[in-house]
């Protein structure tokens, strides 16, 4: 302790007597160009360093810099930077030039940078602020809520999944609707989760056919351009640490379910209308001594506990209830997240080194994503003629994956909303109590059956399994590294000639582990089980890229000319063992006999020729051609070679001289583009991607013991080839007040033809689809984004930014009249994600049944008007709304106010709906016997002339569950994502210190308030509006530090 | 060095060019499926084929686009045979898999169970299609290509004998009822739907296939596994399909040609009934450790002493009808305590589950031909139909003593022997209660939720036509949907 203080005040003078030797004070008055008025609110930096102030109301301001070689940086959003060398200068006025629409802000787009000005497509942004401001792992989510145009949704409560991402609707059936992700410039083959957020200096948005025109055939979705930090010129490091700690729980609480009585009350009152329906004379006395045979476990320890009028009877308690959900989920996940960056360099050489660590805890128990990151930023000029650089990065994470979607046994979430209330944890005997072991000790129950016994056994639910104990003795680990080296070469030759050559090497192992152990749930007849899973994506891309660029008088002309070359191999590796009689050795010579060992390697090459060519003049015509010609593996040799193309303009107006006059516009261009994209990601009915769907195939694998066999599972269309997307995109960008409110609003059509479809045959030819380029899809929307500064002087600032999308989607061509998949019809005119399923028509007072509405014909067949059935199989289905929502929006605002920063994000969606399968399961009325159920149910029918939506109680198979549009929901939202509350140590104190060149604290919520209709059901469902039981989203309270040195 | 960094571009841009025109785009190729022409190219890859389509039918089945099957209860030809095995009167499932079969309550056409049973036949149907016409379109010798082609007929004819069994009543029923849609080619992109026709339609092409399937397989019934349909297998699937037909003569001789090289053999009930090499088995599918359907086995819901789903329960009245020193009488009472009344007062331990799950699925019995035999000879008035059926009753029992009954009294103890012989295997007990046109009546313990009384022919025996069928065929619409 003593030593610390001394070295604190060691530290402190030495601080002080440096700063006196060299310090000297600058001071100045800030006028504007234009009308030689004073400028107030100018940010005066030294650079390199924390120290600054601000110019008074006057454009006044006084700063102490550290020494003569210092450089003042004056910014102020819409004038232009200027940088001052201090030197022997102690007084030092300027006059700022309006820096008109920032016309110096540089864009990353496809192949290269452009400036704002001279973007002719459509291009959002996300910078690394808005990143920065969210507590993710998965960078996808960053796009939520922040551009118009994207839709984002997160599905699952899994840490490390990556969201669906949608770009401008949805513009495929059958292909994938992904979008391309370029990482640095080269197209991504890993997993996004691999990526850290803070490594990203921005990730763009690539939307019309201008903007991704030169990723051709696989740019039909949009394209995410991420881009990761450099170092800067400044001669100097930048060291900054970040650390986070978070506590996260549920975003919405889970569905409500019965408690043990009401559910044992109720399963007596279906049991005495079953008695009623098979004539037995006396139903409640039937309903009372079939009650705990049906439900197989007795939690009140009496036999017969409700009596045959239906009441528990007298001295009955329970002897257990067990809350599922807590026992299988987490109310308090940990998260932890630290990062550490080097950014610096100078005129020659500049780098950014980067690493960190993250790790978050899941809503399920054992969920778990744990990542280690790193990264190698590198660029340096070498000689005259010639830049070279490394983009590098490798990546580990091991994420524990408890299932937690479909319709396993093993899926926790399934699992909570299945096993009701009576069934308890551990094992009862026949009169309830617990059974323990050698050790005194519970043991687990798993619902079986057991000799002798015919009470508190043999679960009618998910029989034998309890995933309390399972899940935890079980392993679900799936780790992943990636690593990828992106070597470059700049080479000047010529004049007004460079080629970039660019190679680009990825390595990705995916690494599953499963784990059954020997003792309990599935692996126990196996004596434990692994399986092992390793998969192997190697990846390279090169490309050269020749660049003429000149310009004379007005002119400016670029052109680029690309080779690039692609090459996609993905191993694949299973191999299973049974036989593992020691708990816990899990590796494969522990194991006895071997259950399955598969491989196959799936490959995808690619080669193209890429052109581009811009034109402007005066920077005010803006023209840009683009095409890229492609050749892929796969499609046949007649039908690879696809080529795109692309043409864009703008005219910037406020740059007209006979704008000139009006001042309150700041900019005002206009754009807009047309041109064609590609699609070639087939997707097989698992999702998969297809390699060879020109060919028919024979599946192997089929073996009959020892006897090879094949069967056919692949009926190819030989013609097969890209689908195609044309967009036309017309924008309007503006800038009113010196900048102070900017936005742009936008406007497309996108036309899918020639639609990569899978035709549904008639399922008694015995085979179900054939693949087709047949159908046309229309998404056309409109996007407005606004910023604006509202407040801006020396103390205080004040931001917000809006953006909203309106979609909309038609389908205009189909191969057949309509196409029924499912809950969903495809009919022209309608979206592509209809629901067509039967109306519910509420409950017939008098016998309490379910109703469906049906069509009422005349003798031709023609609807006439409609009546309501009680017969699930007669009633008809309806157009009853598309799961795609119609409006989305984000807000956010942030105020920075003496050194505390405020800031929020709203992300909202409204019109689309869902079906809410996973409430449809718990209404199921009794007929799934042992199943949970939603307190809902409460509101059943119990007598004639009872005016409810609820049908009466019935244990027979019904269809009370059944898709229908009682189960079908509007699941508009909005969702506060994130409120952050920071506090900045002011720049002097920091300064004194000589430690730290600045320190922020701050106290961030993701997720903590939503908005929504529906109890239970997340709203981020996924695209199709449909459930299944997958875990959801978090909220998230944290703390964290800023640091820098 | 200007001249150097202008030739480094040059070669640069060279060498990027040549990667189009080098074959680069051909390199890839598929690594775990081959081409038609590869299959149809030798009788190897046509058995490879047949190998395929016999795993397809005992593996954890689903449809090709994962819509039907992928559940416990519909992997495979065991859910179709557990499916009629509960839903007759004998064997009891009040819950657990294959409940709904049980209370009758599985057929409406949303459900899995009927989109299963479908999907799952005509996928069959149609693999055999295309060996059918891959052979034919082959240059191997003739002799082969009538082979191979007979084979392919009969697992055609065994996928439309079950198809038309489920969604249709018995033959004799109505032979102009509504059929299902038959096909003889092998699905295109240029299928379309076909319309139900009529059962006569559906029988016609049965017959058609299995007629050429025995004149044309192999006589010496050589195969490489039980699972193989051979000339046996073929005269089997005929016998059952002339029974169904009531044509009596032609049902006798193909269930005598059926069992010629068999024997019976009752160690099999004192074994577990999971093993293939049983001299009695004409039929069925091997499992191995790792081809298993693990605990959608038949043993994981009869057998009550290891671990599984053990659901199944023998209904007292049915247990009543065996005599003490008779091997199949393999019931144990009160094994849940409980008494006679009790729904789970008896079990079987006909089926045992062995530790690896490689129980051996039967599919076909010596025994069944006796009792086709003697049921086609009874009908035909033949003096000796007794004898066939005493054959099969004293080597079950040792102390059976011969009936002597004759007509309908004969063809009545028939019928219930094929129910004491073939219980728990493929629901022959249910299938005849179909052909034979008779109610179904449970009695004795089972739940009196479920003791139902159903008219012969009742709707309840026939499946509905799966919605998925009907929104994607031209031909069928819903007023051609099953009551």
């Amino acid at each position: 302790m003593k030593h610390k203080l001394l070295l604190t005040i060691t530290f402190i003078c030495f601080a002080v007597i440096t700063s006196d030797a060299q310090e000297k004070m600058i001071s100045g008055n800030l006028t504007s160009v234009e009308d030689g008025a004073p400028v107030p609110g100018v940010n005066v930096v030294v650079k390199g360093t924390a120290i600054g102030t601000v110019s008074d109301l006057e454009g006044n301001y006084s700063i102490r810099v550290p020494s003569g070689e210092s450089i003042l940086v004056y910014s102020y959003i819409g004038l232009i930077t200027e940088e001052i060398l201090v030197g022997s200068q102690s007084v030092i006025d300027l006059s700022m030039k309006p820096d008109l629409q920032q016309l110096s802000e540089v864009v990353v787009v496809a192949y290269g940078t452009q400036t704002r000005q001279a973007l002719t497509g459509a291009v959002g942004v996300v910078d690394e602020k808005a990143i920065k401001n969210q507590q993710i792992i998965s960078v996808g989510r960053a796009l939520q809520g922040t551009t118009p145009g994207v839709n984002v949704i997160a599905e699952t409560g899994q840490p490390g999944e990556n969201p669906t991402i949608r770009i401008r609707g949805v513009s495929s059936v059958n292909a994938s609707s992904d979008p391309l992700i370029v990482l640095d410039g080269v197209v991504f083959n890993g997993n996004l989760n691999s990526v850290s957020p803070g490594e990203i200096e921005s990730i763009n948005v690539l939307k019309d056919a201008a903007a991704s025109a030169l990723y051709g055939s696989r740019a039909a979705n949009g394209v995410l351009l991420i881009t990761t930090k450099s170092g800067t010129r400044s001669g100097e490091v930048n060291i900054d640490f970040n650390a986070s700690f978070g506590i996260s729980d549920r975003a919405i609480p889970e569905y409500e379910f019965l408690n043990a009585e009401e559910y044992m009350q109720l399963a007596w009152e279906a049991l005495k209308f079953k008695g009623e329906d098979i004539g037995n004379p006396n139903p409640g006395q039937y309903a009372t001594e079939n009650l705990i045979d049906n439900l197989k476990y007795n939690p009140y320890g009496v036999d017969d506990p409700i009596d045959p009028n239906g009441n528990l009877v007298s001295g009955a308690s329970l002897l257990w209830e067990t809350d599922w959900e807590k026992e299988l989920t987490r109310k308090q996940a940990l998260r932890q997240d630290y990062s550490l960056s080097f950014t610096g360099g100078n005129d020659k050489t500049q780098y950014f080194v980067y690493g960190g660590y993250i790790n978050q805890e899941g809503q399920i128990i054992t969920s778990k994503f744990e990542r280690i990151n790193t990264r190698l930023n590198l660029e340096s000029k070498v000689k005259d003629w010639l830049r070279i650089g490394t983009r590098s990065a490798f990546s580990y994470s091991n994420q524990n994956f408890p299932n937690q979607e479909s319709d396993s046994f093993a899926n926790n979430v399934q699992y909570i909303r299945s096993m009701s209330n009576i069934y308890p944890v551990y094992k009862r005997d026949e009169d309830g109590s617990r059974i323990l072991d050698d050790n005194g000790a519970p043991e687990f129950d798993f619902g079986e059956r057991q000799l002798g016994r015919t009470v508190n056994v043999n679960r009618p639910v998910f029989q034998p399994s309890n995933l309390v104990a399972t899940t935890y003795l079980n392993d679900v680990q799936r780790q992943r590294y990636y690593t990828n080296l992106n070597a470059y070469a700049d080479i000047t030759f010529l004049k007004d000639f460079s080629l970039k050559s660019n190679i680009s090497y990825e390595l990705f192992l995916f690494d599953r582990f499963d784990y059954d152990n020997p003792d309990n749930g599935d692996g126990e007849n196996v004596q434990g089980r692994v399986q092992r899973r390793k998969n192997i994506t190697n990846a390279w891309t090169w490309y050269n890229q020749l660049t003429y660029h000149k310009s004379f008088g007005q002119h400016d002309v670029n052109a680029s000319f690309i080779t690039e070359t692609y090459n996609y191999k993905y191993e694949y590796l299973n191999a299973q063992k049974t036989g593992f009689p020691f708990n816990g050795l899990k590796e494969f010579n522990a194991g006895a006999s071997l259950e399955n060992i598969s491989g196959y390697t799936n490959q995808h090459r690619m080669f193209s020729l890429l052109g581009r060519a811009s034109y402007n003049y005066a920077g005010r015509y803006y023209a840009e051609f683009a095409v890229r010609g492609d050749e892929s593996s796969k499609f046949s040799p007649e039908n690879r070679r696809g080529t795109f193309t692309s043409f864009g303009a703008s005219w910037v107006l406020s740059n007209e001289n006979f704008f000139a006059g009006v001042t309150p516009v700041s900019l005002l261009k206009l754009r807009g583009s047309y041109g064609e994209l590609g699609n070639n990601k087939i997707l097989d009915s698992d999702d998969r991607e297809v390699y060879f769907p020109y060919i028919s195939s024979f599946e192997t694998g089929y073996d009959d013991l020892d006897n090879s066999g094949v069967f056919f599972n692949y009926l190819a269309n030989s013609t097969i080839s890209w689908e195609k997307v044309n967009t036309l995109n017309i924008a309007l960008d503006f800038g009113l007040f010196g900048d102070r409110l900017t936005g742009s609003v936008e406007w497309y059509d996108k036309r899918t033809t020639g639609m990569l479809f899978d035709r549904p045959l008639t399922r008694s030819v015995g085979y179900p689809s054939v693949q087709e380029n047949n159908g046309d899809l229309k998404n056309t929307g409109v996007e407005i984004l606004l910023n604006s500064v509202n407040v801006q002087n020396d103390r205080f600032r004040w931001n917000t930014g809006f953006n909203i999308s309106f979609e909309k989607n038609e389908i205009m061509k189909l191969s057949q009249d309509e196409i029924i998949i499912g809950s969903k019809r495809l009919k022209v005119g309608s979206s592509i994600y209809e629901f067509y399923i039967r109306e519910w028509a509420g409950v017939d007072p008098e016998d309490g049944a379910a109703m469906w509405y049906m069509d009422e014909t005349d003798e031709d067949g023609n609807v006439i008007g409609r009546t309501t059935t009680k017969n699930y199989d007669r009633a008809d289905r309806y157009d009853l709304g598309s799961s795609l929502p119609k409006v989305r929006w984000g807000f956010s605002s942030s105020i920075d106010f003496a050194g505390f920063d405020f800031s929020f994000l709203i992300a909202a969606s409204h019109g689309g709906k869902v079906l809410d399968y996973d409430y449809a399961g718990l209404m199921h009325g009794y007929s799934n016997m042992g199943y949970q159920l939603s307190r809902d149910i409460l509101d059943r029918w119990q007598k004639t002339g009872d005016v409810t939506n609820v049908p009466r109680l019935n244990t027979s198979n019904s269809d009370v569950s059944q898709r229908s549009s009682n189960y079908l929901v509007d699941n508009s939202y909005v969702r506060l994502r994130n409120v952050t509350l920071g506090y900045t140590l002011s720049p002097d104190l920091l300064h004194n210190s000589g430690v730290f060149r600045s320190l922020r604290v701050f106290v961030q919520a993701d997720n903590y308030w939503t908005w929504s209709n529906n109890k239970g059901l997340d709203p981020e469902v996924n695209i199709e509006g449909t459930t299944d039981n997958r875990s959801s989203m978090f909220k998230t309270l944290s703390f964290g530090l800023n640091l820098g040195f | 060095m200007k001249a150097y960094i202008n030739k480094l571009v040059q070669l640069l841009l060279l060498v990027s060019f040549s990667m189009g025109c080098s074959g680069f785009l051909d390199e890839p190729k598929p690594t775990t499926a081959v081409a038609p022409q590869d299959v149809f190219s030798s009788e190897d890859g046509v058995r490879a084929h047949f190998h395929g389509i016999y795993r397809n039918l005992r593996r954890q089945w689903k449809s090709v686009d994962g819509q039907s099957g992928g559940k416990t209860d519909t992997w495979g030809i065991v859910a179709l045979n557990l499916t009629r095995v509960v839903k007759g009167i004998d064997m009891m499932v009040p819950s657990g898999w294959y409940d709904w079969d049980y209370r009758h309550e599985n057929r409406s056409s949303s459900y899995r169970r009927v989109s299963f049973v479908w999907d799952f036949l005509y996928e069959t149907a149609n693999q055999a299609n295309i060996i059918i016409k891959g052979v034919a379109e082959s240059d191997f010798s003739e002799g082969s290509k009538n082979q191979l082609t007979a084979e392919a007929k009969a697992i055609r004819a065994w996928a439309h004998f079950n198809l038309i069994r489920e969604f249709q009543h018995t033959y004799g029923a109505d032979p102009n009822a509504p059929g299902i849609p038959v096909y003889t080619e092998p699905a295109s992109i240029e299928s379309v739907g076909n319309a139900r026709g009529t059962v006569q339609d559906v029988y016609d092409l049965i017959t058609a296939d299995l007629d050429f399937a025995v004149k044309n397989l192999d006589p010496s019934g050589t195969r490489a596994l039980k699972s193989n349909i051979n000339i046996h297998v073929a005269h089997g699937l005929l016998a059952r399909a002339m029974l169904e037909m009531g044509q009596w003569e032609a049902a006798k001789n193909a269930a005598l040609a059926a069992r010629d090289g068999y024997s019976l053999d009752a160690s099999g009930y004192s074994d577990g009934f999971n093993k293939i090499d049983n001299d009695e088995w004409i039929w069925g599918f091997p499992q191995r450790n790792d081809q298993t359907i693990y605990y959608g086995n038949p043993a994981s819901h009869f057998d009550h002493y290891i671990l599984g789903y053990n659901s199944v329960f023998v209904n007292g009245d049915f247990v009543g009808l065996f005599s003490d020193s008779d091997v199949r009488n393999l019931f144990v009472a009160g094994l849940y305590k409980g008494d006679s009344s009790d729904y789970y007062y008896y079990v079987t331990t006909k089926f045992q589950q062995r530790e690896d799950f490689a129980d051996d699925i039967v599919m076909m019995r010596v025994a069944e031909m006796y009792l086709i035999e003697a049921e086609a000879k009874a009908e035909l008035n033949e003096p000796d139909a007794g004898d066939v059926l005493f054959e099969l009753q004293s080597n079950r029992d040792p102390n059976a003593v011969k009936s002597g009954n004759t007509g309908q009294a004969l063809i009545d103890e028939i019928l219930v022997e094929r129910r004491k012989e073939l219980y728990g295997e493929i629901g022959i007990g249910f299938m005849d209660i179909k052909r034979r046109q008779q109610r179904l009546t449970r009695t004795g313990n089972h739940p009196e939720a479920f003791k139902f009384d159903f008219p012969a022919n009742s709707d309840e025996f026939i499946l509905m036509i799966p919605q998925s069928e009907i929104d994607s065929n031209d031909r069928i619409n819903q007023g051609d949907q099953n009551p």
